[in-house]
């Protein structure tokens, strides 16, 4: 009875983290990975495990406080202040949603030759033909199946480290103990792109709003941490393995789709097949979640109520599922043409795009840590202290990372 | 030893694994704190009414309710506050505390004048009661 237990917390866990795997996530850890090999791994997992302190923040917040966040900022920092979580959200998730645009639209023209901007407008016909069917629990099962396809990441990592025993101890201890690394204007960028792509922002605050309308009770939360930690366990797996793939078989300078493909080479000609299917179906997933989530930030903010029945009938959910995709796709139309005027590869719009997100990201999380604060019977003073200084640095590292991709520092 | 060595794993360490353990086992522990002290609480309460037998008592006084449509509810029920079991009530200050009652009233006998005048005249025949049980104690 106990290994079903596990294995009925592992499978979905393992399924999640990989199905968790998009575009974005893949192009960072890829170019990542393929620059600075195993050194970079430690950043990986630690930015998994802030997200996953975070996430623990929320859940916390939503099971004290009762409200979402953004229904609880309303309250206590003002309309306005909440306005700006609202708009930096929107712009992270519309970014990300572009990039999976712009991501499925180069792999199909990569695998199979169809002009990308022809698939970029049906796919996202596509997606808007699926928001608009509001329930597709079928369908989004056979999604996350086809993107389970991706979890090839894991085993030919593990094929890696069993064809090269000596890379194993490399990989534990370049994991345990920070590797040394040359610091300067290009490694912050990197590792901002890494928060970035580690970050899903939307993800906060759908967590504490999912946390009420389970009605999750007090002495549930550890149970609900456990699940945190088995995705965190699973996400830096997932994310790990991506990199140490990149490490070991993508080119060095790793810019284009068809340089992230080139990874899975040791698998042969399924390979871009793989790859292909596996982005169709996680991209397709995360967009839509993404758009729901959007449209119940809004619905949260304007009607004060927390309930995901109510957003999917509502009109709201209409006007802004149209919106967000049509800003996406126009946002990858102008990434597109400007990489093709300004010179560029995907590498370059994947790690822009991620900085950009993990710049909006920290917004949300700000507002959680000042929100945990309040939480009185459940909050420690010492993780309070340190979410505050964890927030903090990452603002500077933020601050920092964008100045210096702008040139400035 | 390299200082900047020492400063990544501060960071890899506080920064991120030790919070996101610690902060799983505080409220773990702070949560069975919680779960505990009601059940002790529960406990305590069903130990007092077990002692005196309140709804007993109650019966004994004879209110007979009319159309009391679940026979299973009794009519009327002390339930012992933490003021009976807690010390303030009878123990460091003295018996001259006054020991809280909380009378539990069925809606059919709020609907029931006289059931309820007979109770209520019988208020402190309970109380007397239950306070020659705690001097014999």
């Amino acid at each position: 009875m106990r290994k079903f237990r596990i294995v009925s917390i592992l499978g979905p866990g393992l399924i999640s983290a990989v199905s968790g795997l998009e575009i974005t996530n893949i192009g960072v850890f890829t170019y990542v990975g393929a620059i600075y090999g195993f050194k970079i791994l430690w950043i990986i997992v630690l930015a998994s495990i802030i997200i996953a302190l975070l996430q623990q923040l929320a859940v916390e917040v939503g099971v004290v406080m009762r409200e979402g966040v953004i229904v609880k900022s309303r309250k206590i920092f003002g309309k306005h202040l909440t306005f700006t979580i609202l708009i930096s959200l929107f712009i992270a998730n519309v970014v990300t949603i572009a990039i999976n645009i712009i991501g499925v639209s180069f792999t199909l023209n990569v695998v199979s030759g169809i002009p990308w901007y022809l698939v970029a407008i049906s796919f996202s016909l596509l997606l808007f033909g699926l928001a608009l069917r509001k329930e597709y629990m079928y369908l989004e099962r056979i999604l996350t199946l086809l993107s389970f396809v991706l979890s090839t990441y894991i085993v030919l990592m593990v094929f890696h480290l069993i064809s090269s025993p000596s890379t194993v101890i490399e990989l534990l201890a370049n994991l345990i103990i920070p590797p040394e690394v040359a610091i300067g204007r290009q490694y912050f960028i990197d590792v901002l792109a890494v928060f970035g792509a580690a970050a899903a922002p939307y993800a906060l605050i759908f967590q504490t709003s999912s946390i009420i309308m389970k009605g999750l009770k007090m002495h549930e939360i550890p149970e609900e941490f456990i699940d945190i930690s088995v995705g965190l366990v699973f996400t830096s797996l997932a994310s790990v393995s991506v990199a140490v793939v990149a490490a070991a078989y993508a080119p060095e300078n790793t810019s284009t789709i068809h340089d992230m493909i080139l990874a899975l080479k040791p698998l042969g000609i399924i390979g871009p097949l793989l790859f292909c299917v596996g982005i169709l179906a996680s991209s397709t997933l995360a967009i839509e979640a993404i758009i729901l989530c959007n449209a119940y930030m809004f619905y949260e903010y304007s009607t004060e109520t927390t309930s995901l029945k109510d957003i999917v009938a509502s009109k709201l959910y209409f006007k802004v599922a149209s919106l967000t995709i049509l800003i996406s796709l126009l946002i990858a139309f102008a990434h597109a043409f400007s990489r093709n005027i300004f010179g560029g590869g995907f590498a370059d719009l994947v790690r822009d795009s991620s900085i950009l997100i993990s710049l909006t990201s920290w917004v949300p999380a700000l507002f959680v840590v000042l929100l945990y604060w309040k939480v009185k019977p459940l909050a420690s003073s010492f993780i309070k202290v340190v979410s505050a200084l964890i927030v903090g640095s990452l603002i500077v590292v933020n601050v920092v990372g964008v100045l210096g991709a702008l040139g400035l520092s | 030893m390299d200082v900047w060595l020492l400063l990544r794993i501060l960071v890899y360490i506080m920064g991120g694994v030790l919070p996101f353990i610690y902060n799983y086992y505080y409220v773990k522990r702070k949560v069975r704190r919680g779960k505990s002290s009601t059940k002790k609480t529960s406990e305590e309460n069903s130990t007092v009414v077990g002692d005196f037998t309140f709804s007993s008592e109650l019966r004994s006084v004879g209110v007979e309710v009319e159309n009391t449509s679940d026979n299973s509810i009794e009519p009327i029920t002390i339930v012992s506050s933490t003021s009976i079991v807690s010390p303030h009530a009878y123990d460091d200050r003295g018996r001259g505390n006054p020991l809280y009652v909380v009378l539990l009233i069925d809606h059919n006998v709020m609907r029931n004048p006289e059931a309820l005048t007979k109770i209520v005249l019988n208020v402190p025949k309970i109380v007397n009661n239950i306070e020659s049980k705690f001097n014999k104690k």
